[in-house]
């Protein structure tokens, strides 16, 4: 990513080291997802995708036999119809990391690892785009903050894992907002092409896109409505995503390639009239709109770290002049800084704004606000780099930069614990702040999701007798084929969906879950689960077994 | 001269490094502080030696109930403990990880005894009593009929498979229930619309006119009749379902007419048994509702004697 500049936007460019230093933070930070992927569970919702890419997986080998018949509609539409609820651009990754990497070349051994890591890489990209962008409106700390915090949100650390797309739209709003920044900037053709195939990519990965336009709008409206010399502009930036986007959608999904308006009204249909999921909230089970008022702030301040919460509120309200312009960091111009700081405020708003409205479900959780979170960490970046520069401020230079060096991991190291200590249960990574995992027990919050957590009690499930049958309660049926095919789970245990039928059940604790384990104890009858996953003393899995052999 | 004040920039700074540590330091000090093995080995000792036949067990959190049912296993943490009505134990014991001062209507507790982060606390009923039956206890005694235009159908107890589902399927089935054209009745867990356990007579409540009818031969009746009842959650949280009527009957004479009607959730409800009925005689249940779609019902009683 270029270094913004130009008339009208100049200033003193960040250290030169940023882009290679949030290069290497963003590698290692990718190390760290990959090396700590092995104890974190399949989703359900990764065990639709895994078999999703490997259809299309399928079609990618054929494309690359016999291209002629791969386009064939009947061929298309038989690959690409399974899990066509989600655009393809994602799982098409998916499938071509675990085709060429775990089948073809044989590098990652762990199929649900090559599925993963293009997910793993796009969150990456994103914590160095957001740091990269953080810096150059805000200056080098706010960068380096900014990817801190970020990296170090234990929510978007957790989605980072998965085969999923809430990572990766969030990482392709920031994408979008660079090149929507740089649009603004250059007003080139070329720049407009970029922001407007960006914005494909994103409306390519996942629905949160159709949200942007209430972000680019405005901003494009307050920011490229004149040239740099004052004189009104013709707003190609506002107006080139939807020219080119939804060309980019269409051209990168393959199921929309035949009967294309009624399937891009099936898409939007399947997820305006979406299914309500349960959730509790405050000890009550929410199931249907509209979602308490209080959802999304009470969830976000028990969630997200309380310093970034802080720095981000901070970061959204401190003067332009506060912000440090020597030593470690350099000072940005007014136009840019206000530029970024608006466009985040929009962002975070148009996240959250949906989960106010009367009739938006509730899916399951903060992962629906994720793309706030990079443009929070940019705040939040940006309140740091202030508060840290004021306190390095009566420092000689030379001992500022190493003062505002550790102060950064000061800012940061809370951020980092909770992260850290919550995996591998980030769904519900409560602060320290609410009381932790027991914290948020008490209150009476979703401490999971869609059976992920069935991974971590697979040594109590491989201790059973042989051709024992498993009640996988809310396990997807393909995550638990992909937990046997990987060995993590004894191939000779047979998944079962009544307890009734089973010689051991699962419980996911959830509140509206209950009714199963209740099941349980009468067809087991027994209620003292043989094992109880536990984290902080706080139950996530049961595991129950026969008191006698059925 | 005065030294000028902090700006905000240093205050904030201040305050976000401060924060942070303390988000490190809180992290460490929580993840340490969750209850141990050993204090839930302690609080079985304890009830072991303490706890009676009579006597309630809940666990003050919900949270905290699977690890509770682990560590003190059956023996103590019994259906239907787990399940029984508030209200139709003369004295309660609670564990939880936190005190609870007042925790049941109509209870007073006694001082709190610590075992590391866990409590436990014993609470007497204001009003003392003994438990004569718990009715879903007594269901093997009783005879089951399904009534259709005034003649009675004998149900048969039996033993055959348990039946269970996932989310969504309902109460289980256990192995030994009654059975009858259709129709079944059962001791199982019913599930209220606040997700919690009802050690519970469980029935689909036939609709057409027809009556399921329970009755407990020679039981003692005491002085009231006391406990709750509700739909399975999933069964009235649209609101749509017909009206359960519940009747009890003590030698054909009605001491009790309760109604559900779907969004009510679980209700309490207590009978006052008649001097002159205050005696060994016939104890009847109806259940009846004019749509028979889906209504899966439980009923929890238990026959108390006031003491005086």
């Amino acid at each position: 990513m270029r270094a913004l500049g130009g008339a009208g936007w100049s200033r003193r460019a960040p250290s030169m080291w940023i882009v290679p230093l949030l290069s290497v933070v963003s590698v290692a930070w990718l190390g760290l997802l990959v090396v700590t992927s092995s104890n974190l569970g399949f989703a359900r919702d990764e065990g639709f995708y895994f078999s999703a890419a490997r259809s299309y997986a399928q079609w990618f080998d054929l494309l690359h036999q016999n291209w002629r018949g791969a386009l064939e509609p009947g061929v298309v539409d038989a690959a690409w119809s399974v899990n066509h609820e989600h655009p393809s651009l994602v799982k098409s990754l998916f499938a071509l990391s675990w085709l060429g990497l775990h089948e073809h070349l044989a590098w990652i051994s762990s199929g649900s690892l090559a599925f993963r890591l293009p997910a793993m890489a796009l969150s990456a990209f994103c914590v160095f785009c957001t740091g990269t962008l953080a810096a150059e409106a805000f200056g080098t700390a706010a960068g380096l903050a900014a990817a801190g915090f970020l990296a170090m949100c234990p929510g978007f650390f957790h989605h980072a894992h998965l085969a999923c797309f809430d990572a990766p739209i969030a990482a392709l709003w920031v994408l979008v907002a660079w090149a929507h920044l740089r649009a603004l900037r250059m007003r080139s053709v070329g720049s407009f092409i970029v922001l407007g195939i960006a914005y494909g990519l994103a409306l390519e990965t996942k629905h949160n896109a159709w949200m942007l336009p209430a972000v680019l709008v405005p901003h494009g409206l307050l920011f490229g409505r004149r040239s740099v010399l004052g004189k009104p502009v013709f707003p190609w930036a506002i107006i080139a995503p939807y020219l080119i986007g939804p060309g980019v959608f269409v051209a990168l999904w393959p199921w929309l390639w035949h009967d294309t308006w009624a399937r891009m009204q099936g898409y939007a249909a399947f997820h305006l009239h979406h299914d309500y999921y349960n959730i509790e909230f405050l000890g009550r089970n929410v199931f249907s709109p509209p979602a308490p008022l209080a959802y999304l702030p009470v969830v976000v301040l028990a969630t997200v770290p309380t310093t970034m919460v802080l720095a981000a509120l901070f970061g959204m309200v401190a003067r332009h002049n506060w912000l440090p312009s020597d030593g470690f960091s350099s000072r940005s111009t007014t136009h840019r800084d206000a530029a970024l700081v608006v466009f985040c405020v929009l962002a975070v708003g148009a996240s959250f704004g949906p989960f106010f409205l009367p009739n938006t479900p509730i899916f399951g959780g903060y992962k629906h606000w994720l793309p706030a979170y990079p443009f929070a960490a940019m705040l939040a970046g940006r309140g740091a780099a202030v508060g840290l520069a004021a306190l390095c401020d009566r420092l000689q230079a030379g001992r500022r930069a190493l003062a505002t060096g550790l102060g950064l991991v000061a800012v940061l190291a809370g951020a980092s614990a909770v992260t850290l200590h919550a995996h591998p249960f980030g769904i519900a990574p409560y602060v320290p702040g609410i009381g932790g995992m027991r914290g948020g027990a008490r209150l009476g919050l979703n401490r999971q999701f869609w059976g992920y957590t069935t991974l971590n009690v697979a040594g109590v499930l491989n201790a059973l007798p042989l051709r024992s049958r498993v009640f996988i309660h809310d396990t997807a049926w393909d995550s638990w084929a992909q937990l046997q095919s990987e060995g993590v789970v004894r191939g000779d245990l047979q998944a079962t969906f009544a307890p009734s039928d089973a010689d051991a059940a699962l419980v996911h604790h959830e509140l509206h879950m209950n009714e199963v384990e209740h099941s349980i104890w009468v067809a087991f009858e027994t209620q003292s689960p043989k094992a109880v996953l536990t984290h902080d003393g706080v139950p996530y899995v049961s595991v129950y077994t026969r008191r006698t052999p059925k | 001269m005065q030294r000028p004040l902090p700006s905000v920039p240093f205050v904030a700074g201040a305050l976000l490094v401060a924060v942070s540590l303390a988000e490190l330091t809180g992290v460490a000090v929580q993840a340490a502080a969750g209850p141990r093995d050993e204090d839930w080995a302690a609080v079985k000792a304890h009830l072991t030696a303490s706890i009676t036949a009579a006597d309630g067990l809940v666990v003050g959190a919900r949270w905290v109930e699977p690890l509770a049912r682990q560590h003190l296993g059956d023996g103590l943490l019994t259906r239907e403990r787990l399940g029984g009505e508030p209200g139709t134990w003369p004295s309660v014991w609670v564990v939880s990880d936190t005190a609870r001062g007042s925790f049941l209507p109509g209870y007073r507790s006694d001082i709190a005894q610590h075992f590391g982060s866990l409590v436990l606390l014993k609470a007497r009923a204001e009003n003392p009593f003994r438990v004569l039956a718990r009715l879903e206890a007594k269901l093997p005694e009783a005879s089951v009929f399904l009534e259709t235009n005034d003649r009675e159908d004998p149900c048969t107890y039996g033993t055959s498979g348990a039946q269970s589902g996932n989310l969504g399927w309902g109460p289980a089935l256990p192995a030994e229930r009654f059975t009858c054209n259709g129709a079944f009745l059962a001791r199982s867990v019913v599930t209220d619309t606040e997700y919690r356990a009802h050690d519970a007579i469980y029935t689909d409540v036939p609709g057409d006119g027809r009556t399921l009818i329970v009755r407990w031969p020679r039981m003692t009746m005491g002085t009231s009749l006391r406990g709750g009842y509700g739909l399975y959650a999933e069964a009235e949280r649209d609101g749509k379902g017909a009206d359960v009527r519940a009747e009890w009957r003590i030698d054909g004479q009605s001491v009790a007419s309760l109604t559900h009607r779907d969004g009510e959730g679980w209700k309490g409800f207590e009978a006052l048994v008649p001097t002159a009925l205050q005696r060994d005689g016939i104890l009847e249940l109806r259940l009846q509702s004019p749509g028979g779609q889906r209504r899966l019902f439980g009923m929890s009683a238990a026959l108390l004697e006031a003491v005086r």
